[in-house]
C-alpha cells in the first residue's frame, strides 16, 4: 500500500488557516475545536517546500477551560499508509508546529503567520508547478469567471463527461496518489453523482459574483474560487439531505484555464 | 357531647321557640306567644325562675291571664271540651296553652286540687302567682321542660406556652376567633405569611409536643351550668375524648407517644430508603376542638358551636450525615486492533465484590511489528486483608528477548466501601442510631449505579462491533457521592404565627456523579471509514448551605444540578480521503440531580445524550459530502431517587 503524506490537525481556540506551499490545506474555526488529517500529497514538491499557520482571530481565554479541550494549535507532517485509520497519538510524525505562546507574553499580533520549512528528496512534478503565476486583471477575473459558468453549467444539467474532460489533469496527477487509475477514479465520481441525483434531489446553487472571492495560491500560481465566507463556490444539495461541495484549484495550462485540484 | 335542657337542635338564632302543640285548639283569643318579658316580671319566690344571675328570663305563666282574660273561664267551662289528660299528651306544650290552668288561682281555685269544703278551714299557702304550696306549678303539671336559658360566647382564644415567649412565639400572644353577635360577623387575628407559597392555615392551631393549650371562650350573655363544654379529641392511639366544661382550661397536647421507637422498629422490614423515609416530617396528630354552649341570646346571631384542630407535631430532630470519600472505579476495554504497523490485542476483565472485598483482575496485552513482539499478562488477586498483584512480560525487541517478573502489594478492595459506612451518622435527638439504618443497602445502591455507568463500555462495544476492522478502546472513569452532605430537620412552631413548619438546614458539598469516558472506536460516516476518539466528561455537584425561612422568598427548598459537561470528540478519517466536523460533536450527558429539602429526597438522573454531529467527507477526486450523522442514540443510566 503506498504512503500518503498528511497533517495531523488538533487546533482550539484560533481561527487560522493552515497551508502547504501557500496552498490552502484547512481552516479552522474560532468557536469549536477542530480535529482532522487531511493529505498534502499532491502539493508537495521536490526541494524546499513549506508548511505554514497563518492565525487569524484568537478566542478569548474563558473559550478554552476546559483540561480536555483545551487551547491548542498543533499541526504536525506525518505519514502513513494509505487507507490506514491511524489512532490518534500513534501518527509517524516528520514535524510540526505547536504553537504554544507563554501567558505572559505579549498579544499577538494578528495576523500571524507561523512557517515550518522543510526539504523533500526528489518526487513528481506537478503541472501547477510551471503555470504561470497570475495577475487578478480584469480579463483574467472575466476569464476565469467564463470558465466557472461552464463548470457551473455542466454541474447544474449534471454532465459528468464535460466536468470530467475539465479535471484531466487532476485526475491523471492525483489517482495515483490514491492507488487508483483516472479511469477508474472516474468512474467512480459518476458512481457518486448518481447516488447524489437519486430522486432529483441534485441542485446547484447559483453563482454569485457578489460573493465570489477568487484567491490566488501556490504563489500566484493556482486560483481557488470559493465564497466570501470561506465555502467551496460550486456547491448544492443532494440526495438524503446532504450537501455536495466540489473545492477546486485552478491554474493556466498550455493557456486554457483547467481544474489541477 | 351534652347539651343544655331545651336547647334548640341546631342553629344559632336566638330565643328557643317551642313548637306548637296540635292540642287542644286554643280559644281564639289566646296569644299563640309567650307574653313578653316586660309584661311578665317575675317574683323572686317564684318556683319556676331561671337562675338569677339571668335578667331576662322567661316569664312566669302564671302572670298571663292578664293579658288573656278570655282564658280565664277556661276552667269552669272547659273541662269537658278539654279534658285534664290532653297537656299530658302534649310534652312539650306551647306557652299560649299554658295560662290555661293558671289563671284559676285569681278567681277560683282549681277544683281537683283543693276543695276547700268549709270556710273556717285556713286558707291554702299560695305563691304570689296564686300557686299552692305543695302542688306541682302548672309548668310540672303540663309536662313542659323548663325555658332555655342565655348561653353563649362572643371569643373563644386559644394559645400555647410558648405564644409571646421570646425567642419562641414572640409575635404572637393568642389566637382569637371573634363573633359580632349583632351582624353575624365572625373575624380572627391570624397571621398570613407573606410568603405566599406557605399555605394560610385556618383551620388548626399548630403545636410541637409535648405542649399545654390554653382555651378560652369569653364574653357573650353568660352560660347554662353545663356550658360552655368543651371536647377535646385526640387520635384514638393517643386516648379518649375528654369534655371540659367551664369559659377556660389549659390542656396538654402531644403526639404519637413512642412513635420513634416504634418506627425504627421497621427498619429491618424496611430498608435504607424507605426506613429513613419514616422520619422525614411525619404527618400531625390531629385533637379536635369543640366548644359548645347553647346559642341562645338576645341578639339575632349565636357562636353556639366552634370547632378547630390542635396540630400536635413531633418536637423530635434529626439529623443525617454523609461523609463520603472518592469511590472512583475505572475499567478498560480494548480490542484487537490489525491496521496499521502494529498488530496487537488487549483483554481486561475485572471481577469485583464490593461487600465480599474480594475482587480478580486479568490483563493481556500483546503488540507485534514487524521487528518487535511484546506479551504482557498482568493477574491481580484480592481479599479484605489487602492484594497482590503480578506482573509477567515476555518481549522480543530488535531481536533481544526480555522477560521480566514483578509482584507488588497494595490495599484490599472495597475498603471505601466500608470506609462510606463508618462515614454515616444518623441521630435523633442528639442520640446515634447510625447502627439501625441499614447503609449497607445505601452503598449497594451506589455500587449499583456505578455498575450501570459502567454499562457504558457494552454499548460502546456494541457499536464498535459494526466496525471490526478497526480497533476501539474504551475507559470509563465513574465516581458516585463524593463529599459530604449535613442535613438536619424537624418540626419547629415558627415565631410570627400560630403555624409549625418544616425547619431544616443543609450543608453540602457533593460531587453526585462524575464520569469521564474516553473512547476511540471505528465507525463508517457518508461511506468513509473513520475513527472518534477522545475524552467526555460529566459532572453533577451541589455545594451549598440552606436553611429554613419561612416567610423568606429566598432560596426555594429545593437545589437542582444539572450534569456540566467537558471534553470533545474528534474524527479521523482513513488516510488518503478525509472526515472533518462542522462545528462540534454533540455528545456528553444529560440529567438533572434534585435535592427536595422539606422532606429531603435526592433524586439523580444522568443519560448519555444522542451522539450526533455534522461532518464532511472530504475528497480529493470525488464531491465533498455533508451530512448530519447520528452515531448513537441517547442512553439513560441512572434515573432513581436515591434518598427519600
Amino acid at each position: 500500500m503506498p504512503t500518503v503524506d498528511y497533517l495531523n490537525i488538533s487546533v482550539h481556540g484560533y481561527a487560522c488557516e493552515i497551508l502547504v506551499n501557500d496552498a490552502p490545506i484547512a481552516r479552522t474555526p474560532l468557536g469549536d475545536p477542530y480535529t482532522a488529517t487531511p493529505p498534502i500529497s499532491e502539493w508537495l514538491i521536490t526541494g524546499d517546500n513549506e508548511l505554514a499557520v497563518r492565525i487569524d482571530a484568537v478566542a478569548p481565554p474563558t473559550a478554552c477551560r476546559d483540561p480536555l479541550s483545551p487551547r491548542r494549535l498543533i499541526v504536525q507532517r506525518c505519514v502513513g499508509e494509505l487507507g490506514e485509520v491511524v489512532p490518534a497519538g500513534e501518527d509517524q510524525v516528520l514535524d510540526e508546529i505547536d504553537f504554544t505562546p507563554h501567558p505572559d507574553d505579549a498579544p499577538l499580533v494578528l495576523p500571524l503567520r507561523l512557517s515550518d520549512p522543510f526539504r523533500l528528496p526528489s518526487g513528481p512534478t506537478w503541472a501547477w508547478q510551471s503555470a504561470p503565476r497570475l495577475q487578478l486583471d480584469a480579463a483574467t477575473i472575466a476569464e476565469l469567471l467564463m470558465f466557472l459558468d461552464v463548470v457551473h453549467a455542466d454541474l447544474a444539467v449534471g454532465d459528468m463527461s464535460s466536468l470530467l474532460s475539465r479535471q484531466q489533469i487532476k485526475f491523471a496527477e492525483v489517482a495515483p496518489l490514491c492507488d487508483t487509475t483516472p479511469e477508474a477514479a472516474q468512474a467512480e465520481l459518476r458512481d457518486q453523482f448518481t447516488a447524489l441525483a437519486a430522486d432529483g434531489a441534485w441542485s446547484v446553487e447559483p453563482l454569485r459574483p457578489d460573493d465570489l472571492e477568487l484567491r490566488l495560491c501556490c504563489h500566484g500560481r493556482v486560483v481557488e474560487p470559493r465564497t466570501r465566507d470561506g465555502r467551496p463556490a460550486l456547491r448544492g444539495r443532494a440526495a438524503e439531505g446532504s450537501e455536495w461541495s466540489l473545492p477546486i484549484f485552478i491554474a493556466r495550462i498550455d493557456g486554457m484555464f483547467e481544474i489541477v485540484r | 357531647m351534652t347539651q343544655g335542657a331545651g336547647s334548640p337542635p341546631a342553629g344559632p338564632p336566638a330565643p328557643p321557640q317551642p313548637p306548637a302543640p296540635p292540642t287542644p285548639p286554643a280559644p281564639p283569643q289566646a296569644p299563640a306567644a309567650p307574653p313578653a318579658p316586660a309584661q311578665a316580671p317575675v317574683p323572686p319566690q317564684a318556683p319556676a325562675q331561671p337562675p338569677a344571675r339571668v335578667p331576662a328570663g322567661p316569664p312566669a305563666p302564671a302572670q298571663a291571664p292578664a293579658s288573656a282574660p278570655a282564658s280565664a273561664q277556661a276552667p269552669a267551662s272547659a273541662p269537658a271540651q278539654a279534658p285534664a289528660s290532653a297537656p299530658a299528651q302534649a310534652p312539650a306544650p306551647a306557652p299560649a296553652q299554658a295560662p290555661a290552668p293558671a289563671q284559676a288561682p285569681a278567681s277560683a281555685p282549681a277544683p281537683a286540687q283543693a276543695r276547700p269544703s268549709t270556710p273556717q278551714q285556713p286558707a291554702a299557702l299560695r305563691s304570689n302567682a296564686g300557686q299552692p304550696a305543695g302542688a306541682p306549678c302548672a309548668t310540672c303539671q303540663q309536662g313542659r321542660p323548663p325555658p332555655n336559658p342565655p348561653c353563649d360566647y362572643d371569643k373563644v382564644e386559644i394559645k400555647c406556652k410558648h405564644c409571646g415567649v421570646y425567642d419562641q412565639r414572640e409575635d404572637i400572644q393568642r389566637v382569637t376567633f371573634t363573633l359580632d353577635a349583632a351582624t353575624g360577623q365572625r373575624s380572627n387575628n391570624l397571621v398570613r405569611s407573606p410568603n405566599r407559597l406557605r399555605e394560610f392555615v385556618t383551620d388548626r392551631f399548630e403545636v410541637t409536643g409535648r405542649d399545654k393549650v390554653t382555651l378560652t371562650v369569653s364574653g357573650g350573655p353568660g352560660f347554662h351550668p353545663d356550658h360552655p363544654a368543651m371536647t377535646l379529641t385526640p387520635p384514638a392511639v393517643i386516648g379518649p375524648p375528654r369534655v371540659l366544661r367551664g369559659p377556660t382550661h389549659e390542656v396538654e397536647v402531644d403526639y404519637e407517644p413512642n412513635w420513634f421507637e416504634n418506627r425504627i422498629a421497621n427498619l429491618d422490614r424496611l430498608g435504607f430508603s424507605a426506613g429513613l423515609r419514616q422520619f422525614f416530617f411525619p404527618r400531625h396528630a390531629a385533637w379536635q376542638l369543640e366548644i359548645l354552649a347553647c346559642g341562645a341570646r338576645q341578639e339575632q346571631h349565636a357562636f353556639r358551636r366552634f370547632t378547630h384542630t390542635i396540630a400536635v407535631y413531633p418536637k423530635d430532630t434529626f439529623k443525617l450525615s454523609l461523609n463520603l470519600p472518592a469511590f472512583r472505579r475505572a475499567e478498560t476495554a480494548s480490542s484487537d486492533y490489525r491496521e496499521g504497523r502494529v498488530q496487537g490485542t488487549s483483554r481486561s476483565v475485572t471481577n469485583t465484590s464490593p461487600y465480599g472485598r474480594t475482587s480478580d483482575t486479568t490483563r493481556e496485552e500483546t503488540r507485534a511489528t514487524d521487528n518487535s513482539y511484546m506479551y504482557r499478562q498482568t493477574q491481580t488477586s484480592a481479599s479484605r486483608h489487602g492484594s497482590v498483584t503480578q506482573t509477567q512480560t515476555l518481549a522480543t525487541l530488535g531481536g533481544r528477548d526480555l522477560s521480566g517478573d514483578r509482584y507488588s502489594e497494595g490495599e484490599a478492595p472495597g475498603s471505601a466501601g466500608a470506609t462510606a459506612v463508618r462515614s454515616f451518622t444518623f441521630t435523633h435527638n442528639g442520640q446515634d442510631w447510625s447502627q439501625s439504618i441499614k447503609v449497607a443497602e445505601f452503598i449497594e445502591t451506589i455500587v449499583d449505579l456505578r455498575r450501570q455507568i459502567m454499562s457504558l463500555i457494552e454499548f460502546f462495544r456494541s457499536l464498535a462491533n459494526r466496525m471490526p476492522r478497526i480497533g476501539w478502546t474504551f475507559t470509563v472513569e465513574a465516581e458516585m457521592f463524593s463529599g459530604s452532605l449535613e442535613y438536619e430537620w424537624g418540626y419547629k412552631e415558627w415565631k410570627k404565627d400560630h403555624t409549625v413548619f418544616q425547619y431544616y438546614k443543609l450543608e453540602v458539598s457533593l460531587t453526585v456523579v462524575s464520569v469521564k469516558f474516553e473512547i476511540a472506536f471505528g465507525i463508517e460516516l457518508l461511506g468513509a471509514r473513520a475513527q472518534i476518539y477522545g475524552a467526555i466528561t460529566g459532572e453533577s455537584k451541589f455545594s451549598a448551605t440552606r436553611e429554613a425561612e419561612p416567610d423568606g422568598d429566598g432560596p426555594a427548598a429545593t437545589l437542582s444540578s444539572g450534569v456540566q459537561i467537558g471534553g470533545e470528540l474528534g474524527v479521523r478519517g482513513a488516510l488518503g480521503d478525509w472526515v472533518e466536523v462542522v462545528g462540534r460533536i454533540n455528545a456528553g450527558f444529560e440529567g438533572k440531580d434534585e435535592m427536595e429539602l422539606a422532606p429531603f429526597k435526592l433524586k439523580t438522573k444522568l443519560e448519555l445524550s444522542e451522539g450526533k454531529g455534522t461532518f464532511t467527507a472530504r475528497s480529493r477526486l470525488l464531491f465533498s459530502v455533508t451530512r448530519n450523522v447520528t452515531m448513537w442514540r441517547k442512553y439513560g443510566l441512572i434515573d432513581r431517587t436515591i434518598i427519600g
